[in-house]
């Protein structure tokens, strides 16, 4: 059902439309959810949005305006109203605050290896299990993970360890973050209640590859996402970050 | 269970960069000198890519991602080596003369010196506790001490290893070798993925001098 969510952020999303993907009535589904997540339904959306809407401020040129109504905003004030609320400065000053401490694709090294570039990734299935919270915490979830996994035989020659993450870290607050710690598999497998299949279709994706210790990057990973408007991209990519074993 | 976050963690080892040598592929056939290693292993009898084949390749990559799993979240991580096999024929035949389900082999994935007795039945409590079968306890820690060896890369179908075999021995006779010991293979192709003809593996076979 999460997932329903993050993938139509940018529907109008309804109380009882949510609780029907679910098969809850929708009071029952609300008080789920904010057991759940810590959040009720709304609050979550409009968060979400938010800090879509923040990253793309940081990582892209177009106009305030624009990122105003992608996030479901009708104007300019409404949406700087919520922003500033959220993160104590207008957007326009978000913007050149972190555009001036933003490194460039040249902080990624000098290696042809590390050179960013468009690779085609996919199809590929996956299976994975979520993490909420600081990405410090993230090896006791890849811990489950992967006993999961090695008892069902999953292991071989095709493993990748993957993570996936969907928020900004500059962004979200750590508590929040979203994170799948993920396993490629031979074929796509059902998976078991907290640990889901996860089928990935075949799709462009901006890459890079940092070699070095872990310390390293958020820089490097930052010094792509620049390179990706750059390049003018004008859709902005989902935020996912790759790391294989 | 905390993450060590007081260590921070060493950047990945690669065994392939570590022991770049060792995983040569020469097109024609060389004389290496191979060190002591560790390996994570499984024997067992059959058809190579058959029933009792793959299972055991399923526990040995279960066992070997486990433990590697629990040496990066403490601070260690290694990539899992791509997988190799020795093979020998029991009876005193050879591969000519026995059926491929009558060979025997040893499925081994190279593993770094810092793990032992203690990461291995670690990570055997694991998946028993998830209730993995039995195989995974035949999965041993294995030390290989080759040395002197001939080795040499192999493009094709397995079948076709008896040619590259030959290359390999005239090559030793030459430098004053004989073959002495077990035939060693390091799969670089996943057969799965990769069509025959294109399938590369490198075949290693130790020596030793002829008096």
């Amino acid at each position: 059902m999460i997932q329903h969510l993050e993938q139509h952020l940018d529907d109008d999303l309804s109380l009882p439309e949510l609780a029907e993907v679910a098969s809850f009535s929708p009071c029952h589904f609300h008080r789920v959810f904010r057991a759940l997540t810590g959040e009720g339904v709304a609050e979550h959306v409009r968060r979400l949005r938010l800090e879509r809407a923040a990253a793309r401020l940081h990582n892209t040129s177009r106009s305030v305006l624009e990122i105003a109504l992608e996030a479901g905003y009708q104007a300019h004030e409404s949406f700087t109203r919520a922003f500033e609320a959220a993160f104590h400065t207008s957007p326009s000053h978000y913007r050149t605050e972190r555009s001036s401490v933003a490194p460039s694709m040249a902080t990624l090294g000098d290696q042809p290896e590390t050179a960013a570039h468009i690779e085609l990734i996919g199809p590929l299935s996956v299976i994975r299990l979520r993490h909420v919270g600081p990405y410090s915490d993230v090896g006791q979830t890849f811990e489950r993970l992967a006993a999961w996994v090695g008892a069902h035989g999953l292991f071989g020659p095709w493993t990748q360890g993957l993570g996936i993450s969907y928020d900004d870290p500059e962004v979200t607050p750590p508590e929040r973050l979203r994170y799948d710690a993920a396993f490629t598999v031979p074929r796509a497998i059902p998976g078991e209640g907290e640990i889901q299949g996860l089928d990935l279709p075949a799709r462009d994706y901006a890459t890079a590859i940092h070699k070095g210790p872990y310390s390293g990057l958020t820089v490097a990973y930052a010094g792509l996402m620049r390179w990706c408007c750059g390049t003018g991209m004008d859709r902005y990519p989902m935020l996912r970050r790759w790391s294989s074993t | 269970m905390k993450t060590n976050a007081a260590r921070a963690p060493i950047a990945k080892l690669d065994l392939y960069q570590t022991n770049k040598a060792e995983y040569a592929t020469p097109r024609k056939p060389v004389l290496l000198r191979i060190a002591k290693a560790t390996y994570l292993g499984i024997a067992g009898r059959g058809t190579p890519g058959g029933e009792a084949f793959q299972q055991a390749m399923g526990a040995l990559y279960s066992v070997a991602f486990t433990i590697k799993m629990a040496s990066k979240l403490a601070g260690r991580d290694y990539g899992v080596s791509k997988p190799e096999g020795l093979w020998w024929v029991d009876s005193g035949g050879s591969f000519k003369t026995e059926p491929k389900d009558k060979w025997s082999w040893r499925l081994l994935i190279r593993t770094p010196d810092f793990i032992g007795k203690r990461e291995l039945e670690a990570a055997r409590r694991q998946l028993a506790e998830k209730g993995k079968g039995p195989l995974v306890n035949e999965v041993e820690l294995t030390t290989l001490n080759e040395n002197q060896c001939v080795q040499m890369l192999h493009t094709g179908p397995y079948d076709r290893e008896p040619e590259t075999i030959l290359q390999m021995e005239a090559f030793a006779a030459e430098q004053g070798y004989r073959f002495d010991g077990l035939h060693h293979e390091i799969y670089l192709s996943d057969p799965r993925r990769v069509a025959p003809e294109r399938l590369r593996t490198i075949l290693r076979i130790p020596v030793r001098r002829v008096n």
